[in-house]
């Protein structure tokens, strides 16, 4: 399955990229301009959460990982896995972007 | 001025049924360190706290806490600084001392947990990350902490079986402490039976949600004799803070603020790893309790568990007795007030006023507070004089 690639911002100057959209490299201070990232990485670590916080809708036990995108920064979200599935080092592909959120599943 | 020194504590037990107040639950500790001290006068008082806002509603500590002392009219200051807002407030009373402009200064922390649901505190914990990038995900702060987890015993190849002797540990150490929340013994295989709360962390793993209040009474090591016999020294009080978010770290199985406080902490005192005699650290979560051995030089990188903590080392009998009072884990950890905790107790150990906790001659300990993801560290060094 291809992946869905991830808007985010980087530094024209010192090429610092996130997938949270600053308008100000916090490195260097220098306008950043918008760009997409290939939505395909690996899971560096990921836990489940089986008591979430008030006010987040939705139901546990869901899955969140720090993602280091292949050809991209390190950026942290939900995995639409089953827990039993999940492992350090899994491929995973970018689905889309929920309330802020963004959402992978395995590749 | 030659420094700093401690001449004065108090505390409240940590409670999750407690019925007292914020400012309740602080004067009672306030009035304990000031009697303690034998002071008559204060010149200025430092509040540390992390959730009133969030949970009680309740802002402007400072006032809030000098009125119900009946010492209205001192300067007051409230300092947040997460989960480390007890060994930030620490860190800042002491640089009012050093400045040499108050002679006598009351730092204390005070937070109130009980009475709320696990997702609402949750969800207050979840302000010392950043809520913009990081919240949206759903991530709570165990959560972020089980991540860490999952990669330390990874990479490292720690069983569930080692790190768990840090919350065993811990809760036998607080079966001495009278102000423990937690006074029951564990096993290891308790902490891997227990139920899990954000994988791989178990809820044996967590520190529990308490109330509590600790504060010291701070002058000047020239002063601090007219005060008491047994002053303790701030040797060292140092400050670093890391990214506010996990995911923007290179290595996530390593706290640099934490090991930059403490090599500042180090040369401040000019003192090594090697000179401490009692140690207190923030093991909010098992796996951090590990972290922090390694981070502040005791172990080597992932082998914390292995070198100290099977072996029995850090027993209080042994030779690097850690969290002797019962550590976060079990003392408890009212989370803002966690920091000033462990200054109390350090004192009482290094003034040997540690009744049933005490480790027989200790004269030097280090406390490291942690604030956030490792976003904020405070590490105190402590000296008897």
């Amino acid at each position: 399955m291809n992946s869905v690639n991830i808007s985010g911002v980087t530094c024209p100057k010192c090429h610092w990229s996130d997938f949270f959209k600053v308008k100000t490299c916090p490195l260097c201070l220098t306008a950043v301009t918008a760009t997409s990232f290939p939505g395909r990485g690996r899971i560096v670590t990921y836990t489940v959460i089986r008591y979430p916080p008030s006010g987040f809708k939705r139901k546990a036990p869901y899955i969140v990982g720090i993602i280091d995108l292949d050809d991209g920064p390190t950026v942290i979200g939900r995995v639409n896995v089953e827990p039993e599935k999940v492992d350090i080092g899994l491929t995973v592909n970018f689905s889309r972007e929920t309330a802020g959120a963004l959402e992978f599943v395995p590749a | 001025m030659s420094g700093v020194a401690v001449i004065g504590v108090g505390m409240t037990p940590v409670s999750s049924t407690s019925d007292k107040s914020l400012a309740e639950l602080f004067v009672q500790a306030a009035k304990e360190a000031i009697d303690n001290a034998g002071v008559d006068r204060i010149d200025a008082m430092y509040v540390g706290n992390m959730m009133s806002g969030f949970l009680q509603h309740q802002e402007h500590l400072g006032p809030l806490m000098a009125s119900a002392l009946g010492k209205e009219g001192v300067p007051t200051y409230k300092v947040e600084a997460a989960c480390a807002s007890g060994g930030v407030v620490m860190n800042v009373g002491m640089k009012a001392v050093l400045s040499g402009l108050d002679k006598i200064v009351v730092v204390g922390a005070v937070e109130k947990m009980s009475g709320y649901s696990t997702p609402e505190v949750t969800a207050g914990l979840m302000m010392a990350e950043d809520r913009l990038r990081v919240a949206a995900s759903g991530v709570t702060f165990v959560g972020l902490n089980g991540m860490i987890a999952r990669q330390y015993m990874h990479r490292f190849k720690v069983s569930h079986e080692i790190m768990a002797e840090l919350p065993v540990l811990c809760h036998e150490n607080a079966l001495d402490n009278p102000n423990a929340q937690f006074h029951k013994r564990i096993t290891v295989s308790d902490v891997l039976r227990s139920p899990l709360v954000a994988d791989p962390l178990r809820l044996y793993d967590c520190s529990g949600m308490g109330d509590g209040a600790a504060v010291a009474i701070l002058t000047s090591n020239e002063e601090a004799r007219k005060f008491t016999d047994t002053p303790v020294e701030v040797a060292a009080s140092c400050v670093a803070s890391d990214t506010l978010s996990l995911y923007q770290r290179k290595d996530i199985t390593i706290f640099e603020a934490s090991r930059k406080a403490a090599n500042e902490a180090y040369g401040r005192a000019k003192l090594a790893p090697t000179d401490i005699d009692v140690l207190e650290v923030h093991d909010a979560f098992s796996v951090l309790g590990l972290m922090a051995l390694e981070d502040l030089g005791f172990a080597e990188k992932g082998s914390a568990g292995a070198q100290l903590l099977v072996n029995g080392e850090c027993n209080r009998d042994g030779r690097l007795p850690l969290n002797t009072f019962g550590g976060l884990k079990a003392r408890g950890h009212p989370v803002g007030a966690s920091g000033m905790y462990q200054i109390v107790e350090l004192t009482l150990q290094l003034s040997q006023r540690a009744a049933k906790c005490q480790v027989p001659d200790s004269s030097v300990g280090l406390a490291q507070s942690i604030g956030g993801i490792g976003s904020t560290v405070a590490v105190h060094i402590l000296r008897r004089k």
